[in-house]
C-alpha cells in the first residue's frame, strides 16, 4: 500500500464527513426508532410484543387499510391526469404551454393543508358549492383523495414531461415510412419510451399520498390514516412505542415501492443517444384542440381551487360577513404575535436548508460520481443519499425525537449508559434545518448526480495530468458547468422546507414555530381565514422564488449559451 | 477502450509481461485492433487506472504506486475534453495557473503554444465555437504547455474528418519533432501509425506482437496477424506452409506468368486500381487482391472476366509456419 497523496486525504476527509452526517442524522435516529418498536414502555426488550399489540387492534388495521385505499386511488387519478397533461404539453401544438405548466405546479408551492382548506370552502358544511346543492361526503375518504390527487399532479407531471420529451424522432419517422397507424405508434413507440417514467411517477405519487400528513389532518374527519395516527399516538398520548410500530408499518409500502422503483430504473437504458433527433410535433388539429381544452379545464379548476382560499383569506367571517378585509393578514394578531415570527422562522430555516443542503448534496454527489477511490464507502454514501426517498416525513420526525431527546442512552442488556452528545440540538432551530435537509435530500442529490454524469469523465483525468488539484477543477469547471442544477437544488430545498409539516410537526416548539405548523394549529382552532392567509403567504413566497428561479435560469442560460453553441 | 469494468479487468488480468523501449524524443505508436488493450495500457502508463496486479516500470523505476499527477505526462484524448466554460486561451492556461508563474509569463507561454498549433487568432473563442480539428489542437497545446516529460495521445484523430486528420497528423508530428517530445500514441489506424511513428508496437489481445519501424513491420511482419492487420495481403497454402504477398507486388500480364487467373472485379481507387481475381491453381479460398496503376489497366484493356497471368516475385513472398490461412 502506497502513501496517500494530499488529494486522496482531502477526498477521504470529505467522504468521511458526509458519512458522519448520515450516521448522526439518518442512521442514528432510524436505529432508535427500530429499537423503540421492540421495547416495552420501560425500555427493556420486548420482542414482537408491541407489534402484536397494535397489529391485533382493528383500528390499526383500519388505518393501514385507509392509507392504502387513499394512496392507490389518488395515485391512479393524479397519474392519469398528469399523463394527459404531459402528453399535451410536450407532444401537441398549443399556445400557453408555459402558463399551463406553471399553474399545474401550484400545489407544490403550498402546504397540503391548503388543499384541504379549499375543499372545505367549496364542499364543507358552509361551502359555496354545498350551498348550491353539490353535496359530497367531504370529510374522510373523499376529501383526502381529492386533496392527494391534486397534490400528486405536479410531481407526476414533472416526471412524465421529462419522459415524454426524451423521444427519438427517427423512430416515428421510420414507423411512418412503414405506414404505421397512430394507435400502433402509441403502443409500440410512445408508451415503451416513457415506461420507466410512468412507473417512477406511480411510485412517487403513491409515496407522496401514502405519507402525507397535512391534508388528512384538515379534511380527514374520523377517517384515520397512518400518518395522522402516529401524530396522535406520539403527541396526544406520548406513546412512543406505538408511534415506532406505526412508523415501521408505514415504511413497509414505501420501502417496497422504493426497491421496485430502483430495480426497474436499473433496467432502464437511455432511450436517447447522441444521434437521436428531437421529436417533431405532427399536425393534428383535432388532438390539439382537445389538448388545449383539457389543459384549460385543469388550469381553471386549479385557479378556482386556489382562488377560493385566497378569497376566504380576504373576507371577514365566512359565510356570514363577506366584506373584504385584510385583517386576516395582520399576523401579529395571531396567537399573540407568533404569526409574524413563524413566517420569519420559516424563511430563516428554508434559506439555511437551501444553502447547506445544496452544499452537502452537491459535494455528496460529487464524491459519489467523480472520485475514483474508496468504491465501498462511495456505494454506502449513494445508498444513504437515496434512502430518504423511502422514509416518510412523520417517521423521520418521530425518529428525531427518539434520537435527540434523551439525555443519555442505555446500552441494552447492561446497566451502562452513555451520554447523548447530540441532545443539545433538541428544541433548537438547528434540528429543524437538519431534519429538512435529510427529509428532502434524495431529489437534489439525484439532480446533482445527473448533472455531474453529463460532464466528461475525463475532466478530472486531464486536471490530474496538468497537476491541477481537484478542488480547483471542482470550483472552476465542475461547479460553473452545474450551476443550473445547483440552482434547481437550492429552490427545491427552499420550497419544500417552506411548506413541509410532516417531519417538523414533531420538532417545533413555541419558540421555533414554523408557519406550516402554525397553520395547522390555527386551522385546528377554527380560524380558517387566518390559516388561509398564512397559506397564501407561503404560496406567494414560493411562487416568487420560483419565478425568480426561472428568471435566473434564463440569465444563466444566456450565459452558458456561448459554451453550448455549435 | 474497454467500456465496462468487466472488460477492463479481463484485459488487465490478461496482460503478460509487456515491455517496449521508448527512447528520448521518440514517437512510438501502440497499434492494434479495438479491444486489444492498447488504451488500457496507455491509461496504466499514465496512472489513470491502477493495475490489479503487477508493476509498471518507467526508466527502470517502479512507478506502479506513483499517482498520475506525479508522473509528469501530458495527455490528449479522442474526445478533446476541453473545458467548455473556458476559452481556448484559458484552457491552455489552465495547467499553468497554479504554478508559480507571473501573469505576463503565462500569457506569453499560452500564446506561444497557441501559435504553435496555428490558433493564435482563436484564443478568445469557446470550445463549442471551434471545429473538431481546432478543438483537438487546443487540447494538444494545453497538454504540451506544461512541458511534460512525455506526451500520451489516446486515439487523438479518430473523431475527425479524413482531410483534417491527415493535416493534423503532420502538425502533431512537426510539433513533436520541434519539441523533441517523447510521445506514445494509441491508434487502431495503421496508416496513422505508419505515417507518424518512429516505431510501432503492434498489440493483439493484450499481448505485444511486434515492435519495429513501419518499414520493418510492413515488409517483415512477425506473424500472420501483423501481416494481415497492417496493409492488405493475400494468403495461400502451397502444401509446405502459408505463403503471402502484398497486392501491389503481384505482376499482371495478358500473355504469360506463373499462374492463370480470371478477373472478378475491378475497383477504381483514383491513384490505383484494386483487382480481384480467382486463380484456380493456387490453394486459396476466395479471391486474390492485386493493386496496379490505372494506366496499366487501360493499357492491357482489363475487364471483369478477362483471363490474365499472375506472377509472384520470390523476394516479395512471405512464408509463415503452420496454422490455417484464415
Amino acid at each position: 500500500m502506497r502513501k496517500w497523496t494530499r488529494e486522496e486525504i482531502t477526498k477521504f476527509v470529505i467522504i468521511f464527513c458526509i458519512f458522519l452526517i448520515f450516521c448522526i442524522f439518518l442512521l442514528g435516529p432510524l436505529v432508535m426508532l427500530l429499537g423503540k418498536a421492540f421495547q416495552d414502555k420501560d425500555g427493556s426488550f420486548a420482542g414482537l410484543m408491541q407489534f402484536q399489540k397494535y397489529i391485533g387492534t382493528p383500528s390499526m388495521l383500519l388505518s393501514l387499510n385507509h392509507s392504502l385505499t387513499v394512496a392507490v386511488i389518488s395515485t391512479i387519478l393524479s397519474v392519469t391526469i398528469a399523463f394527459i397533461l404531459a402528453y399535451v404539453l410536450t407532444r401537441r401544438n398549443i399556445p400557453g404551454k408555459m402558463f399551463f405548466q406553471f399553474i399545474a405546479r401550484l400545489p407544490m408551492f403550498a402546504p397540503t393543508m391548503l388543499l384541504g382548506m379549499s375543499l372545505i370552502y367549496l364542499f364543507g358544511n358552509k361551502g359555496i358549492l354545498t350551498g348550491l346543492g353539490f353535496v359530497i361526503p367531504l370529510y374522510g375518504r373523499t376529501g383526502i383523495i381529492i386533496s392527494e390527487t391534486i397534490y400528486g399532479i405536479p410531481v407526476a407531471l414533472m416526471i412524465l414531461m421529462v419522459a415524454f420529451s426524451a423521444a427519438d424522432n427517427r423512430l416515428y419517422e421510420a414507423a411512418e415510412v412503414m405506414g404505421t397507424g397512430s394507435l400502433r405508434k402509441m403502443f409500440t413507440i410512445t408508451i415503451p419510451g416513457i415506461k420507466y417514467g410512468l412507473i417512477n411517477a406511480l411510485f412517487v405519487c403513491f409515496t407522496y399520498s401514502f405519507t402525507d400528513f397535512g391534508a388528512p389532518s384538515v379534511v380527514g374527519g374520523n377517517y384515520n390514516v397512518l400518518a395522522t395516527d402516529i401524530y396522535k399516538q406520539v403527541i396526544g398520548q406520548q406513546n412512543f412505542n406505538a408511534g415506532a410500530v406505526l412508523g415501521i408499518m408505514m415504511m413497509i409500502p414505501t420501502v417496497i415501492s422504493f426497491v421496485v422503483d430502483r430495480i426497474t430504473s436499473r433496467k432502464q437504458t437511455s432511450a436517447i443517444s447522441s444521434r437521436s433527433v428531437p421529436y417533431r410535433i405532427r399536425k393534428n388539429r383535432l388532438a390539439d384542440i382537445f389538448g388545449f381544452v383539457f389543459c384549460a379545464v385543469i388550469t381553471l379548476l386549479m385557479l378556482g381551487f386556489f382562488g377560493i382560499s385566497l378569497y376566504g383569506s380576504l373576507i371577514t367571517f365566512w359565510p356570514y360577513n363577506l366584506t373584504l378585509t385584510l385583517s386576516n393578514y395582520n399576523f401579529s394578531a395571531i396567537s399573540s404575535g407568533i404569526g409574524m415570527r413563524a413566517i420569519l422562522q420559516s424563511l430563516k430555516v428554508s434559506v439555511i436548508v437551501a444553502f447547506l443542503g445544496t452544499i452537502v448534496a452537491f459535494l455528496d454527489a460529487y464524491v459519489v460520481e467523480k472520485v475514483r477511490h474508496f468504491p465501498k464507502l462511495r456505494k454506502l454514501l449513494y445508498f444513504f443519499s437515496i434512502a430518504p426517498n423511502a422514509i416518510p416525513g412523520t417517521v423521520i420526525g418521530l425518529a428525531y425525537i427518539l434520537f435527540f431527546n434523551p439525555k443519555w442512552f442505555a446500552i441494552p442488556g447492561t446497566t451502562y449508559v452513555i451520554e447523548n452528545s447530540f441532545a443539545f440540538l433538541y428544541n433548537t432551530t438547528a434540528i429543524l434545518v437538519c431534519v429538512n435537509i435529510i427529509h428532502y435530500f434524495s431529489v437534489p442529490f439525484i439532480t446533482a448526480s445527473t448533472a455531474l454524469k453529463r460532464l466528461d469523465k475525463e475532466f478530472e483525468l486531464v486536471s490530474d495530468s496538468l497537476k491541477v488539484p481537484f478542488e480547483k477543477t471542482l470550483l472552476r469547471i465542475t461547479i460553473p458547468l452545474s450551476c443550473q442544477a445547483i440552482l434547481e437544488m437550492a429552490v427545491y430545498f427552499f420550497m419544500n422546507s417552506m411548506v413541509t409539516v410532516s417531519a417538523i410537526v414533531f420538532l417545533c416548539t413555541s419558540a421555533t414555530q414554523m408557519t406550516s405548523v402554525l397553520i395547522m394549529n390555527v386551522q385546528g382552532a377554527g380560524k380558517d381565514a387566518q390559516a388561509a392567509a398564512l397559506c397564501m403567504v407561503l404560496l406567494g413566497i414560493n411562487v416568487a422564488v420560483r419565478l425568480g428561479y426561472e428568471l435566473l435560469n434564463h440569465i444563466f442560460g444566456k450565459r452558458t449559451e456561448a459554451w453550448k453553441k455549435r | 477502450m474497454p467500456k465496462n469494468q468487466g472488460a477492463l479487468n479481463r484485459v488487465l488480468n490478461s496482460y503478460d509481461d509487456i515491455s517496449f523501449n521508448l527512447y528520448e524524443g521518440e514517437f512510438v505508436c501502440l497499434l492494434g485492433p479495438s479491444g486489444c488493450g492498447k488504451s488500457t495500457l496507455l491509461r496504466l502508463i499514465a496512472g489513470l487506472d491502477e493495475p490489479t496486479s503487477g508493476n509498471i516500470y518507467l526508466n527502470e523505476k517502479d512507478v506502479t504506486n506513483v499517482p498520475s499527477s506525479k508522473r509528469n505526462f501530458g495527455i490528449v484524448f479522442q474526445s478533446y475534453v476541453l473545458f467548455p466554460n473556458l476559452t481556448a486561451f484559458e484552457n491552455v492556461a489552465y495547467g499553468l495557473r497554479n504554478r508559480k508563474m507571473k501573469k505576463d509569463e503565462i500569457r506569453e507561454t499560452v500564446m506561444c503554444y497557441l501559435d504553435m498549433v496555428n490558433l493564435k487568432s482563436a484564443s478568445n473563442r469557446y470550445p463549442a465555437q471551434l471545429s473538431g480539428g481546432e478543438q483537438q489542437r487546443v487540447a494538444l497545446a494545453r497538454a504540451i504547455a506544461v512541458k511534460p516529460d512525455f506526451l500520451l495521445l489516446d486515439e487523438p484523430l479518430s473523431a475527425l474528418d479524413a482531410k483534417v486528420r491527415v493535416k493534423l497528423r503532420q502538425e502533431i508530428r512537426r510539433i513533436q519533432k520541434e519539441l523533441k517530445l517523447t510521445t506514445i500514441m494509441v491508434t487502431h489506424d495503421q496508416e496513422e501509425a505508419m505515417t507518424m511513428a518512429d516505431r510501432i508496437v503492434v498489440m493483439d489481445r493484450a499481448k505485444l506482437i511486434q515492435e519495429g519501424n513501419s518499414w520493418e513491420i510492413y515488409h517483415h511482419p512477425a506473424n500472420k496477424f501483423v501481416a494481415d492487420f497492417i496493409g492488405a495481403i493475400n494468403f495461400w497454402n502451397d502444401g509446405k506452409g502459408i505463403q503471402a504477398i502484398r497486392p501491389e507486388y503481384i505482376n499482371v500480364d495478358r500473355t504469360m506468368g506463373e499462374s492463370q487467373a480470371v478477373l472478378t472485379n475491378i475497383e477504381f481507387r483514383g491513384n490505383y486500381c484494386r483487382l480481384s481475381a480467382i486463380a484456380e491453381a493456387l490453394n486459396k479460398d476466395g479471391e486474390l487482391l492485386i493493386d496496379i496503376s490505372a494506366e496499366r489497366v487501360s493499357d492491357m484493356n482489363l475487364q471483369v472476366g478477362t483471363p490474365v497471368y499472375l506472377s509472384f516475385p520470390q523476394k516479395q513472398v512471405l512464408h509463415f509456419e503452420g496454422g490455417s490461412i484464415l
